[in-house]
Order: C-alpha cells, then structure tokens, then sequence
C-alpha cells in the first residue's frame, strides 16, 4: 500500500504519524492543566464568595440582626468549599470544581439575604436609638425638673423652719 | 443636725443618680463593650469522646480514628480554617512564639463557621498507604482521610531512643480575619505522635 504512494502521499503520511505522536502525548497533558486551572480560578471564585458572604453576615450579626440560620447555611457552603479543595488535592478537577460553582451560588445567595437582613436590623437599631436618645432626654428633663421644685419646696419649709426657731441667749455667770 | 448646703449637696446627688439611671439604655448602647477573654479551642479526642487514649502504634492500611474540635470565644461568629498537616520528627512545627503556622503544606482542610460559644466537633478516620522500609527509614505513599487518598511520600527515620519511626499528624487553626481578609494562623495545634510499625 505504501509502495504505491507517491512522494507527497509518504510526506503527507510521515507529517500525519509525527503528529499523531505528538499530539497524542501532548494533548491529555494540556488539556488536564487547562482543567487544572479551571478548577483552581473555580475553587478561588467559591472562597472570596463564602469569605465575602461571611462578612455581610458579620456585619449583619454586629448590627443585631438574628443569623442563626445564615450561619448554618453558610456552613454548608464552607464545608463544601474545603471538600472541594480536598478533592482538587487529591487531582479530581472536574468533581471540585462542579463543586466550587455550587458553592458560589449558595454563597451569593446568604450574602443577599445577610445584606437585606442587615439592613434592616441597621434600621431598626437606629430608630430605637432614637427613640431611646429622645425619651432619656424627657425623662432626665423632666426628673431634674421634679427635683428642682422639691428643692425649692424643701428650702422654703427649711428657712421656715429655722425662722421660727427662737434664739437661745445663753449667759454664762461669772462666778 | 444637717445644714441647707449639706441638703443641697444630697439633692444634687440624688438628682445626678436619678438622671444617669433614665438614661441608662442610652448610655449602655452608646457605650457597650464586649467584655471577657476572646479566644478559639482547638482540642483532639480519642473516639470514645473524653477516652485520652490516641492510635499510637500504626500499621499501612489499617484504619484509625480521632475527633477533632474546634469552640468558639471570640465574641463574634468566626469562620475557621483547620489544617492537616503530616511531619516526621525533622521537620518543623508551628512556632507559637513568633505565631507563625509550619511551613509544610496541608493535606487536608475543614472550614467551620461558628457562632459565639458553638463548639464543633467531626471525626477523623486515617490510613497510611506504604509504608516501605528500609535500614533506617520508612517511606509513606500516601493518607487516606474519610476516603479521600493524598500522595504523601514521606520519609520517617529510626528513633534509636524511642525505638521506632516516629511522624505526627498535626491540626493548625486558622481564622479568617474580615479585615485583612485572609486566613491567618491562629496561633494553636495540637497533634498526636504515631508510631509506624511493620
């Protein structure tokens, strides 16, 4: 069969086998870096987005806001993120970074409700910081007034009483 | 008998007394501190919970179980980082002192979100893949944790005064910290020494 191939047909052949060489030992390398890599940026997305989300719900924790719940969600997704990262480990790129793309979306899910939940608590807290700011202020107002008329009062009875009092003239005797 | 400047002064007092208790709630909220020591426990259990007895004398493949545990005192929710990390006696540990984690990499990590006073805890089941002896050393090939295998190709050298080929399976802590925002090492380990045995 070779023998009856012309000069470009062999050429064409021996081009086609060093090719095939080539890129049958090259190909599965680079494609399993290339997946590496995407599963590596995959694992990196899901951290900043479980981080990211655990601030909002700090923020939303330190605001009083009650998170219980968002804790317990995000929980998950942190679990999910080191199996991911335990499983980019041990060199399953594909299962990790399926993994690390749901955890992403769980993330963005709890930061949007820790941001909403926040925001209120934050409103919330404002508004009874008003409220209290501003019934501290009658209430010291008008205890202080209370006071200031009972001292009066109490003055008045006081000077009174010491008006009625009759000097004791005390002579002392020379002997 | 008291005079009117001393009824004064006791007015005043009572007056001063009298405004700080209505505006307590004000003032508790303006000026609230988070008082206490704040810290994390990092704590490893045998699997009979507070049984202190740890795998110690190990062989390849066979399968072994701990329970790690991690409590929260920080004031706040945190959100850790544990670390496992695998070393022979050469090798170095954290330093405390200067808080810095060991530069080993780990082979195998939890992250845990806790809220203020949660305490969690997780087994941990092991197996050495390996190990291959020879005069002096014994080659590990990998660490099975909860099914996952990772390549470990670890070296442990005969300990003439213990007697044996001696590595320690170690936990580092690490918290992530929302103002730098990265994780960083908390500053706390614990371990447990394992003897390889043929």
């Amino acid at each position: 069969m070779v023998r009856g191939l012309g000069f470009r047909g062999r050429r064409d052949l021996i081009v086609f086998s060093m090719l095939s060489v080539i890129l049958g030992f090259g190909i599965p390398e680079i494609v399993s870096a290339e997946v590496r890599d995407d599963a590596f940026m995959s694992i990196q997305v899901a951290d900043e987005a479980v981080s990211s989300a655990f601030e909002a719900v700090l923020i939303a924790e330190d605001a009083g806001a009650n998170v219980s719940t968002l804790v317990l969600r995000l929980n998950k997704s942190a679990n999910l993120l080191a199996e991911a990262k335990n499983l980019f480990r041990t060199d399953d790129y594909v299962e990790a970074a399926a993994l690390a793309d749901h955890i992403v979306e769980l993330a963005h899910n709890v930061e949007d409700e820790a941001s909403i939940l926040g925001a209120f608590a934050s409103s919330h807290r404002e508004s009874f910081l008003e409220l209290s700011f501003i019934s501290s202020i009658v209430g010291v107002s008008a205890f202080l007034f209370l006071m200031l008329i009972l001292w009066r009062r109490f003055k008045r009875a006081y000077l009174q009483k010491s008006l009625r009092l009759r000097p004791e003239v005390v002579s002392y005797a020379e002997t | 008998m008291l005079k009117l400047r001393d009824f004064e002064s006791l007015f005043l007092l009572v007056s001063l007394a009298g405004s700080l208790l209505i505006a307590s709630p004000i003032l508790s909220s303006v000026f609230a501190s988070r008082t206490g020591e704040k810290f994390s426990e990092l704590y490893v259990l045998g699997t009979n919970g507070m049984d202190p007895v740890y795998p110690f004398d190990v062989k390849g493949n066979d399968t072994y179980s701990i329970i790690l545990g991690i409590g929260n005192h920080m004031g706040s929710s945190s959100y850790y980082a544990l670390y496992v990390k695998l070393r022979n006696q050469r090798e170095s540990l954290p330093n405390s002192t200067a808080n810095m984690p060991s530069n080993l990499p780990a082979l195998y990590e939890y992250r845990v979100l806790l809220h203020d006073g949660e305490v969690w805890q997780a087994p941990l089941d092991f197996s050495f893949g390996g190990p291959h002896y020879s005069s002096n050393s014994c080659a590990l090939t990998s660490l099975t944790i909860d099914s996952l295998t990772f390549h470990v190709d670890k070296e442990g050298f005969w300990d003439s005064e213990g007697k044996g080929f001696f590595f320690q399976l170690f936990f580092e802590l690490w918290i992530y910290s929302p103002e730098s925002k990265v994780f960083r090492f908390h500053d706390r380990y614990v371990g447990i020494w394992l003897n390889m045995t043929a």
